[in-house]
């Protein structure tokens, strides 16, 4: 037996969730609609369990990634405020401030000013880029 | 046929293939932007022309945009078109090692040749070859979508657990929205946004790029191993291996042809089969996965083959194999051409003179595929990570809302992007998820309406297990889950003996 703090107890578990609603959910659709979710909440509520009886028993731990998990929460947190920024003030605004902040969640040394400079300009021409293909030459509606 | 052949050949259809192969290209290299979009776009250009020219430049743009998915997959890990998404199995690997500049000449080569046997394949069999696309019913689909799921223990890279709850969680995104037959509505949160379920190319961006973008600002390393100095383009080291995976290269090819004529497919399904089977047949399967130009060729070969495949059952029978096919098949209905097993015969010299084309724009293809390809892995691997991530950033936001032009598409990407993350820091890979996403509906749908058959004909073990197409896909799926046990078996018992 095994430490209960294994890793993939968190993924198990919630596949047990998952699984469980799906399945809850399905009992209410028809005979016909309900047989694919069924499927799929069945097998990631038995995966979850095969998950966890592994975990426990047999200690087939996943490595734990060696990245640090700051500057990707940050830019997680950036492109999710860029998605929901995108419909409201803009796709060439919207961009622009995403692209900026992206821009310096990536940086790893501090760079000097013509450096900035260069990356500024060359985003903005790179968003005003992309804006004019797909707004003025594919006809797509930007926001 | 000379006529057509020689009609083929004058600078304005070789002007058109030339432009047409550029424009698709550089289309389906931008995440979001697929072949059907290509397509789209471009058709109303062709109104002008005569038939033969307006089919011959659409052919390009197609054949174009099939091989431009392979860059972005190659160099950021973000399948172009679905199609790619094969390639970006093993070109990211070998890219994040150094040869992404091989993997792009290799991928370019392969299109050509998958491209060129997709087209001789309609020159020659395209008649004989629609008839038994026809003989494809609900349930031969349902067991090709479940032959596609088996390639779950292909993909899973060891894990083959974890592989078969990605595979359960792909499914179950597949049954978001209303139901393929029967119109439930399901797990959608009374929110209109998810009536229409997970469209494929926003999952694609957020399960394979976001993972790829928030990983390249997690640590120092280079996002890909830069161009080295004076290796140029590699193309006798691609010649090379291309050469040793000759047989690889053929079947991949004629694997894409088959699946390209059977309407709604695809080249994703193609790609993935076609990798299964290089895989399974080779003797480093240990190496894919981590970067094997084995299954970049594969993948190439497979997807472009499609595009010849795809026309079969649109010119012979009217039924397209692939939704650029339908738009085409749109634009040939308004410049007045009518489809069918007479087209061959009444409108011969058009169709001849087309299918002339487009081999000659598969052919145009490798130099134009070797200079863009070659330019955009000296671009990417140059460009610093701070420049590079805003970029990417920029197109992935772009690519998602530019489908359907809806924001909700973007929330959507974010939202996989940061579940795919999250799940690959416990084990789970993309691929399995998306396998599962994308084969889901064919799956239901096939099911659901075979049972149906089956029922109402009073043998529903006949129906699913009695037809002799089925009958050979499910020994296809039996070799697939078997072959790999049957041959460590061997193998085992070999070094038995040998010990002993």
């Amino acid at each position: 037996m095994t430490s209960p703090n294994h890793r993939d107890l968190i993924p198990s578990a919630g596949l047990i969730l998952l699984g469980g609603y799906a399945l809850y959910e399905a009992s209410s659709m028809s005979a016909f609609g309900a047989i694919f979710p069924r499927l799929a909440g069945g097998g990631m509520t038995l995966g979850g369990m095969a998950l966890a009886v592994r975990a426990l028993v047999f200690n087939a731990a996943s490595p734990v990634p060696a990245e640090t998990l700051g500057r990707p929460a940050l830019m997680l947190a950036t492109l999710a405020a860029w998605a929901v920024a995108l419909p409201i003030i803009g796709f060439i605004p919207a961009s622009l401030i995403g692209a900026a902040a992206a821009m310096v969640i990536a940086m790893n040394d501090r760079p000097s000013a013509k450096e900035l400079i260069y990356h500024a300009v060359g985003l903005t021409a790179l968003i005003l880029a992309i804006a004019g293909v797909f707004g003025g030459l594919l006809n797509v509606p930007l926001p | 046929m000379l006529d057509a052949l020689i009609n083929a050949f004058t600078p304005f259809n070789l002007a058109l293939a030339l432009i047409g192969v550029f424009l698709g290209t550089i289309i389906g290299a931008l995440p979001g932007l697929s072949a059907t979009m290509a397509v789209a776009v471009l058709v109303p250009f062709t109104f002008t022309l005569d038939p033969a020219s307006g089919l011959i430049a659409l052919g390009a743009v197609y054949t174009g945009a099939i091989y431009g998915g392979a860059y972005a997959a190659i160099l950021v890990n973000t399948p172009g078109t679905p199609a790619a998404i094969a390639t970006a199995l093993d070109g990211f690997p070998m890219a994040k090692r150094g040869d992404g500049d091989l993997a792009v000449t290799m991928s370019c080569f392969a299109s050509a040749v998958g491209g060129v046997i997709g087209a001789l394949f309609l020159l020659v069999l395209a008649p004989p070859l629609a008839t038994i696309a026809l003989r494809f019913g609900p349930v031969e689909y349902f067991w090709l979508a479940i032959f596609g799921l088996s390639l779950i223990a292909v993909l899973s890279k060891g894990a083959t657990l974890k592989g078969l709850i990605g595979g359960f969680i792909g499914l179950g995104l597949s049954t978001i929205g209303s139901a393929v037959v029967g119109g439930d509505v399901r797990y959608t949160f009374d929110s209109p946004a998810l009536l229409g379920g997970i469209h494929i190319i926003p999952a694609l961006i957020g399960l394979y790029c976001i993972p790829v973008l928030l990983n390249m600002v997690g640590t120092r390393d280079p996002h890909i191993e830069r161009a080295s100095a004076g290796k140029g383009s590699r193309i006798g080291d691609a010649i090379g291996l291309m050469w040793r995976s000759k047989f690889n290269l053929i079947r991949s090819s004629v694997v894409g042809t088959v699946i390209g004529i059977l309407p709604a497919a695809g080249g994703a399904v193609a790609g993935l089969v076609a990798y299964s089977e290089a895989r399974r047949t080779s003797s480093h399967k240990e190496d894919f996965g981590k970067g094997a130009p084995d299954g970049v060729i594969a993948s190439e070969s497979a997807n472009s083959a499609t595009v010849g495949g795809g026309f079969v059952p649109t010119l012979v029978l009217g039924i397209p194999g692939t939704p650029p096919d339908a738009i085409i098949l749109g634009g040939l209905m308004v410049q007045g051409i009518r489809v069918g097993p007479q087209l061959f015969t009444e409108q011969a010299s058009t169709v001849y003179t087309f299918i002339f084309g487009l081999l000659i724009a598969t052919v145009i293809m490798v130099p134009v595929g070797l200079l863009i390809g070659r330019t955009a892995f000296k671009t990417i691997s140059s460009i610093p990570k701070s420049a590079l991530a805003p970029a990417i950033g920029a197109l992935i936001m772009i690519g998602s809302y530019a489908v359907e032009q809806n924001p909700n598409h973007v929330v959507m990407m974010v939202i996989l992007g940061a579940f795919a993350w999250g799940a690959a820091r416990y084990g789970f890979e993309p691929s399995p998820v998306v396998l599962g996403l994308i084969l889901g509906p064919i799956a239901e749908q096939g099911f659901v309406q075979g049972y149906l058959i089956g029922n109402a004909s009073g043998n529903l073990f006949a129906e699913f297990f009695g037809r002799p197409i089925s009958l050979g896909i499910i020994f296809v799926i039996a070799l697939t889950l078997l072959w790999p046990l049957w041959a460590e078996r061997r193998a085992r018992s070999k070094v038995d003996v040998l010990n002993d």
